[in-house]
């Protein structure tokens, strides 16, 4: 994924440079782009050696990209990257960052669950020339440091028996023990329950007193305004602003973490009838919906709600507060271990993904490659698939090509889907026609509820567009919709109505006119939640 | 059409670089295997060539052996490509194939009667034999998960040595000094059709290439097949009856190799006998693979059949040993397989696309199930 011109951008000049001197790392007009999507425009920023800094942003913000270039997981388009007062070369690699002292706690931990703690944490220094590690010396030197940092570890535990929070102590202790002076940490709190956020917290503090500085990727306030000293705030891959701690509010960093230009929405949807929906029969309802999770903890953790005909229901949330594991509940990938699913008043919790499916429930899902397209497969294939059992389409089940070929032309003119010809393989078609080829799919078939999941994740500005306004239309038509979305002004431009999910409950719900950005903003940090 | 004929096809004016690729190394590769070959031989690369040619197709009765080998390995190629196409690699064939070898000529030796009616007969049995040892794969895989590569690797075995003990045993030629089945009475043996020209058989197996071509093309469930082969959890999301269309795929295969086994012994070896097999069942895995479809395991199975006879008189007139062969089946797979693993066979048709760089990754890795760590 390395963009080309890399090489040039990271810059020429290694060496001590005046600008970098007397910070950890310094981050200088950094660009990065995927394909047409600029996960990052010009973010420059400075850590000081020795804070806790915080960087809080919706997903997409672009945090973790950012910090992952500093890690050399990445190469800038542009820009310049220096630590420890010195600027980088164009070797910056993660075994370089780590050489340097630059380590990076990522959200999936890398250790082999049938090796002891002290093994996993030597794993990266082990040698192949060293046929006898001086077990004895290091044992002693990490059993210094576990005391030092009040990690509770036992060395020669295996590592499957430890607790998720445990784990997580390894994974910083591994880093510790390879020199590291400047941690990143992605996330970590998303798989603690609140004692281990705590004491991983604590940690923070405790690694800052020890001169250690610390990067803290999170998007929940909380957190940020419990330990950092400075908090740095992303949006749509630019830094809003940093601002110390002290001189702060959650209210005030919600606001520039989901604070939009409304008047530079789609005016049109804005004008468009608000409530029209709620007056209609409920086509899908579920109940104090539970559905297990991983580490104990219930994904989603007693979900009421109730989609109406003709209703747009959006659910704002952070990605990872249960909203997939709703939706997987509902289309059938996953079965409830409580609360019914329900249908236009029938029960469908015992059906499996094809029963509700024929019973009018469509579904766009998170990602197209994985659920939903056959991309070696032609675009005819891919349309007609769902609908090939029944008769224009098949006799006997003789699949009719022409036929196929007539209504796959037919949905490729309605749908908009630009591609040579019907017979293409889906994968050669851009991400926006892919997703128009699902769209045309689930609409295809008619259906009476659409679950939509990030239904325009990675696509163009125009092909965005496109989708929204189908979704609209559908809804017009009295389709009842679930719309999944961590972006914000997605639900804002679509919902009649928003809910928002946070660690597996609906914490708040909203009516279209009376939308609160500030408070569903909130509401998906985890704070300020509806008595 | 097959992916084969497809990729063999100028698409937008563009041959699909990995397929010539895979061509090219290939050719390249097989050249320089003869070359080295021959030189130890002390023979010419085109002398080994022609005389391998002129094995298999120089005389009629060449030719007639050419065939024969042809339709149990297109026969066996079919038992892997249609499980594979389905997203399930049976690697089962040639225990499929000894246990349809055995069931067909139980049936024609306990039966006896008239051939139009006993010969169809054995047909099904064989048929029936091979779904039945693919029926532990197949429960294994879709109800506790267990991977059929290992599964239909060892139930090869069991089939194997079960064959061998039924030949051995109760099965056995009370005349034979080794274990052998009795031999098929001739009204049972497969006529040539027509008259000097090659068996019964063959023909079947080529039916059978052209009606899973027509299935897999041209049918809901073969369309159906492909899907669940491609992407089974969009299948899934699609409405089709995913583990049903699987079950089908894996046991049609597996029955296309039963009646490999069933022609074989009942048109050409006439018994079943220790180590009377040939790897058929394994070069099917080959030919799947090369082929991608009927008409390509059509293709390739006919060059492997060429190879297979051409073998004998290449070693006997010019000492290059017949294991060359299995050298010259074996690059293009090798070939075919690194090539796929590279970067330009990997490469997604697809533009790359990350809506949120690597923030969207722990979800879509939630929502494929394939989270890594040992979080418990």
């Amino acid at each position: 994924m390395a963009a080309r011109g890399a090489t040039e951008a990271v810059g020429p000049a290694e060496g001590p440079d005046e600008a970098f001197v007397g910070q950890a790392a310094v981050l200088e007009g950094i660009h990065k782009s995927f394909g047409p999507v600029r996960a990052l425009v010009d973010v420059s920023l400075e850590l000081k050696r020795g804070e806790i800094r915080a960087l809080v942003g919706e997903n997409g913000a672009g945090k973790t990209t950012l910090m992952t270039i500093l890690y050399g997981m990445l190469k800038p388009d542009q820009g310049h990257i220096g630590i420890w007062g010195r600027r980088v070369g164009s070797g910056w690699s993660p075994r370089e960052a780590m050489r340097q002292g630059v380590g990076m706690l990522h959200q999936h931990f890398s250790l082999v669950p049938t090796h002891t703690v002290l093994e996993n944490v030597l794993l990266p220094q082990l040698t192949w020339g060293a046929l006898r590690p001086d077990w004895k010396k290091h044992r002693a030197a990490l059993g210094k440091l576990c005391e030092e940092y009040g990690f509770q570890l036992r060395l020669d535990a295996p590592l499957r028996t430890l607790a998720v929070g445990q784990q997580q102590q390894v994974e910083i202790l591994k880093l510790l023990y390879q020199g590291t002076r400047l941690l990143i940490l992605d996330e970590p709190t998303s798989v603690l329950t609140p004692q281990q956020i705590d004491s991983l917290l604590n940690l923070l503090a405790i690694l800052r007193r020890q001169g250690h500085t610390v990067v803290l990727i999170t998007h929940k306030l909380p957190e940020a305004m419990s330990v950092a000293d400075a908090i740095t705030v992303l949006r749509g891959g630019r830094v809003i602003d940093t601002v110390a701690r002290d001189s702060t509010t959650p209210e005030a960093l919600a606001r520039m973490m989901v604070n939009r230009d409304i008047s530079g929405l789609d005016l049109e949807f804005e004008s468009r009838p608000s409530a029209e929906g709620s007056a209609g029969k409920t086509v899908l309802a579920v109940r104090d919906l539970v559905v297990g999770g991983e580490g104990g903890r219930p994904a989603v953790d007693g979900v009421s709600l109730e989609v109406k005909r003709g209703e747009i229901l959006g659910v704002a949330g952070v990605a990872g507060n249960g909203q997939m594991e709703l939706a997987q509940a509902i289309v059938g990938l996953s079965q409830p271990s409580d609360g019914p699913v329900v249908m236009s008043g029938k029960d469908i919790t015992r059906l499996d993904v094809r029963g509700r499916k024929n019973l009018g429930l469509g579904f766009i899902p998170e990602d197209r490659h994985e659920h939903a397209m056959f991309p070696e497969m032609s675009v005819r294939d891919n349309l007609t698939l769902e609908r090939l059992e029944q008769p224009p389409l098949s006799r006997a089940g003789l699949v009719r090509t022409q036929e196929c070929r007539r209504a796959a032309i037919e949905a490729m003119k309605e749908y908009d889907v630009r591609a040579m010809g019907p017979g293409v393989p889906t994968g050669t078609l851009s991400g926006g026609n892919q997703q128009k080829v699902v769209l045309a799919r689930v609409l295809s078939g008619k259906p009476k509820v659409i679950v939509a999941c990030q239904p325009t994740r990675g696509l163009d500005f125009a092909a965005t567009r496109y989708v929204r306004e189908r979704l609209w239309a559908a809804s017009e038509e009295g389709v009842g919709i679930l719309l999944i979305s961590s972006e914000l002004e997605e639900l804002l431009t679509l919902s009649h109505r928003i809910v928002v999910m946070f660690r597996g409950r609906i914490v708040g719900e909203f009516k279209r006119g009376s939308f609160d950005i500030e408070r569903i903003g909130l509401l998906m940090t985890g704070q300020g939640r509806t008595p | 059409m097959t992916r084969l004929l497809r990729k063999l096809m100028p698409r937008g004016g563009q041959v699909d670089p990995a397929f010539a690729l895979t061509v090219g190394l290939t050719i390249v590769a097989s050249i320089l295997a003869l070359w080295i070959c021959t030189a130890f031989a002390g023979a010419s690369v085109t002398q080994v060539l022609s005389t391998m040619i002129e094995g298999a197709l120089g005389r009629r009765n060449a030719v007639l052996a050419t065939f024969a080998e042809f339709a149990p390995i297109a026969l066996c190629g079919l038992g892997v490509l249609i499980p594979y196409r389905a997203g399930f690699f049976n690697i089962g064939t040639q225990g499929q194939l000894e246990v349809g070898a055995l069931a067909a000529i139980t049936v024609v030796l306990t039966l006896g009667g008239s051939p139009w009616v006993t010969l169809p007969l054995a047909f099904l049995a064989a048929c029936a034999a091979g779904m039945a040892a693919s029926v532990i794969p197949i429960v294994l895989k879709l109800r506790r998960g267990a991977s059929e590569v290992t599964t239909t690797i060892m139930l090869n075995f069991t089939c194997v040595l079960l064959v061998y003990a039924m030949i051995t045993g109760p099965l056995k030629d009370p005349s034979a000094f080794y274990g052998a089945t009795p031999p098929v009475p001739a009204p049972f043996r497969l006529a040539a059709v027509p008259a000097g020209g090659p068996h019964l058989g063959v023909w079947i197996a080529l039916a059978a290439l052209l009606v899973f071509e027509v299935i897999l093309n041209r049918t809901v469930f073969g369309t159906q097949v492909r899907a669940v082969g491609y992407n089974r959890q969009a299948a899934l999301l699609a409405g089709v009856r995913v583990d049903r269309v699987t079950i089908l795929a894996v046991v049609g295969g597996a029955a296309m190799a039963g009646l490999a086994g069933s022609i074989q012994v009942l048109g050409v070896t006439y018994r079943v006998a220790e180590t009377w097999s040939k790897g058929w069942g394994f070069t099917g895995i080959s030919v799947a693979l090369l082929g991608g479809g009927p008409v390509g395991v059509l293709i390739v199975s006919a060059i492997f059949a060429i190879l297979e006879t051409g073998a004998r008189s290449m070693q006997a007139l010019t000492g290059v040993p017949a294991a060359l062969v299995y050298l010259l089946q074996g690059i293009p797979v090798l070939v075919y397989l690194a090539v796929r693993s590279s970067r330009l066979g990997a490469r997604k048709a697809a533009p790359v696309e990350t809506g949120s760089g690597s923030e969207g990754s722990s979800s879509q890795a939630r929502a494929g199930g394939c989270r890594m760590e040992g979080a418990e």
